[in-house]
């Protein structure tokens, strides 16, 4: 049998697994909420997969590297790997997921030049969005088209979920339109994201991951913050997991 | 083979010696930043001795008078003097206390109703020859201070004694640091913090120099130890910079997870120490110039601080430099842009900034910020 490689991402919401072959093409790809057992979680998805070795990422890394004796890698430098495999010639990654942000500029053989990242405050990840749609009775799959239809300027000034919370209800109780409230949400997370892109971004193309890439309200508004295309990856969650793959693999 | 237990004989070693020299009528005089000139305390016949500032314990005490979002340090200085937690705050008879950021002049005020202290009232700036005047006043009337409250008076041959003696202190921290200057380092980070260490009051300075001089002679052996080597061999070289590592947290997380700390550009470090007084002119002008000159955020302009760092940065190898600064803090904090364009720029190494507290709720994300930036470095 060909050799096959493993990178496993557990992150704070989800935990995703992929397994590339010899060459470096997807042969397997899988993802389950992280849920409050994120090894077992883990275990299950691993269960049946077949591999020569795994290389782990993402905040749950340590757990799983002393688990399934595994080696390691952070979700920065998996990222710039997983993002090369996609868009070969990308200069600056933007990575928003469940808890955390992260910005990475890259030099041109690929390799982690800067990076930036947000502190312990979760304020203006996904896990910010998840709570205003559901202060808003949205269900998250649909916020950013529906903050797409906003016809309406509306500044929201509070990155903390709390404060953004009461904001967003005093903004309801003056009878604003939701789809109003949810474009200034996104506006407000797109203005954090930009500029901690920008601190280490000094020009070149942009991709866009982790799950909120999904959200086409953000890309939208982060393509017209900074002029210009953003990439984003077919399946932006997978990004950190295929770099630990792909990572491991060069390895050998 | 300089751990906790390491310092906590020497800790113990210092305790016995103030006692004995207390017995005989000597004061103690806690002291808080890198402005104030110990020698001139020394000179009055009283101990110096730095006060704690360090852990979280006593933070939550401090925020029923002071701001939360002040820095962290100012903070558990301030707890542990209301909750008298301080072994040297507890014994000391009075404060000496450098008007150097904001947050720690309106503190000092509190404090003052804690404990006796003198303000020193410090410009703002090293670069004219006006502020170097009224600081050699202020000096003056520190000095006249001194006097009353000892009842000894300070005489320049005394005065240059003690100079002597913290220069050689300050050439003996230099010597730790630069068992790290060779292809191989010799010492983790967190060992020079304990062999340069005050161990709390700075009484019989002597035989703490004999002590640190014992170790450079202890550390020269791992020149030859093959196993040592091969630990430290692909270990990344760091610069810490930025506040008073006071807290250890980001010092420990950056050698548990791949990184040696070669060099320190903070207070206590080589930012304080690699400066020795001017033995050979007037012992008050020396002292002045000398201490005026501290590289301290505080001060503005602060161009020292980038000339300090130049040097280290090729002194000691250095693959990486992080800035350490602490919540709160906002002359490091904005310093930190400017010192980040001269790394990057000047120096062509990366530079990565950590701003934190004492707290342990961030240890997951620090890991990885750090963790990416040795990767980065490998």
């Amino acid at each position: 049998m060909n050799n096959r490689f493993a990178g496993i991402d557990i992150g704070s919401r989800t935990i995703e697994l992929v397994v590339v072959d010899e060459a470096g093409k997807i042969v397997r790809s899988l993802q389950a909420d992280t849920g409050y057992a994120p090894m077992r979680t883990a275990e299950k998805l691993l269960n049946g997969e077949s591999f020569d070795r795994i290389m782990a990422t993402g905040y749950g890394r340590n757990l799983f590297e002393v688990a399934f004796d595994a080696s390691t890698v952070t979700e920065i430098k998996a990222y710039a790997r997983g993002v090369r495999a996609f868009f070969p010639t990308a200069l600056a990654i933007l990575d928003i997921g469940g808890q955390d942000s992260k910005a990475i500029a890259l030099s041109d053989a690929g390799k982690v030049r800067k990076f930036e990242m947000n502190d312990r405050c979760a304020a203006g990840t996904g896990k910010f969005l998840e709570i205003m749609a559901q202060a808003l009775n949205y269900h998250l799959d649909s916020f950013g088209e529906a903050a797409l239809l906003s016809t309406k300027q509306l500044t929201i000034n509070s990155m903390c979920t709390v404060f953004a919370e009461s904001e967003v209800t005093t903004l309801i109780t003056g009878g604003e339109n939701r789809n109003d409230i949810a474009h200034g949400l996104h506006v407000a997370v797109v203005q954090r994201a930009a500029n901690m892109l920008r601190r280490v971004w000094t020009g070149g193309p942009v991709v866009f991951a982790g799950g909120v890439a999904r959200n086409t309200c953000i890309l939208h508004l982060l393509e017209e913050n900074i002029g210009q295309k953003v990439f984003v990856p077919e399946d932006p969650q997978m990004v950190g997991a295929l770099g630990a793959a792909l990572l491991v693999s060069d390895d050998v | 083979m300089f751990e906790e237990t390491y310092l906590t004989r020497i800790e113990e070693r210092v305790f016995k010696d103030t006692i004995l020299q207390k017995e005989t009528g000597a004061k103690i005089v806690g002291v808080y930043c890198a402005f104030t000139p110990k020698e001139l305390i020394a000179a009055a016949g009283a101990i110096p001795v730095a006060l704690c500032s360090g852990t979280s314990q006593a933070i939550p005490a401090a925020e029923a008078h002071l701001p939360r979002n002040l820095c962290p340090l100012i903070k558990a200085s301030y707890g542990h003097a209301l909750n008298d937690t301080c072994p040297y705050l507890h014994m000391a008879d009075y404060l000496l206390a450098d008007a150097t950021c904001d947050g720690k002049k309106k503190m000092f005020e509190l404090l003052a109703d804690l404990k006796p202290l003198s303000l020193l009232q410090l410009p703002q700036t090293a670069e004219t020859p006006e502020s170097h005047a009224s600081w050699l006043q202020e000096l003056y009337r520190i000095r006249a201070l001194l006097e009353r409250r000892t009842g000894i008076s300070i005489t320049d041959a005394g005065l240059l004694a003690q100079i002597r003696i913290y220069n050689t202190l300050r050439a003996t921290i230099c010597e730790v640091f630069a068992l790290n200057c060779g292809e191989m380092p010799l010492l983790y980070g967190y060992e020079i913090d304990h062999i340069t260490s005050m161990a709390g009051f700075e009484c019989n300075l002597p035989a703490r120099i004999g002590e640190m001089r014992e170790a450079i002679a202890a550390v020269h052996q791992r020149s030859k130890d093959t196993l040592f080597q091969k630990k430290m061999q692909h270990r990344p070289r760091i610069l810490l910079t930025g506040c008073p590592s006071t807290n250890k947290k980001v010092l420990k997380l950056i050698e548990e997870n791949g990184g040696v700390i070669v060099a320190m550009e903070n207070c206590g470090g080589l930012k304080t120490a690699g400066f020795g007084v001017d033995e050979t002119g007037d012992p008050m002008e020396s002292l002045a110039k000398r201490y005026l000159d501290t590289a301290c955020a505080c001060m503005s302009p602060n161009p020292r601080r980038i000339d300090i760092l130049k040097k280290l940065i090729n002194e000691y190898r250095v693959d990486g430099v992080i800035e350490l600064t602490w919540e709160g803090c906002h002359t490091y904090n904005i310093e930190a842009f400017t010192i980040e364009r001269a790394i990057s720029e000047q120096f062509a190494r990366p530079y990565l900034h950590i701003t934190t507290d004492y707290s342990q709720n961030d240890t997951g994300q620090l890991k990885t910020r750090i963790e990416a930036f040795l990767e980065l470095l490998a």
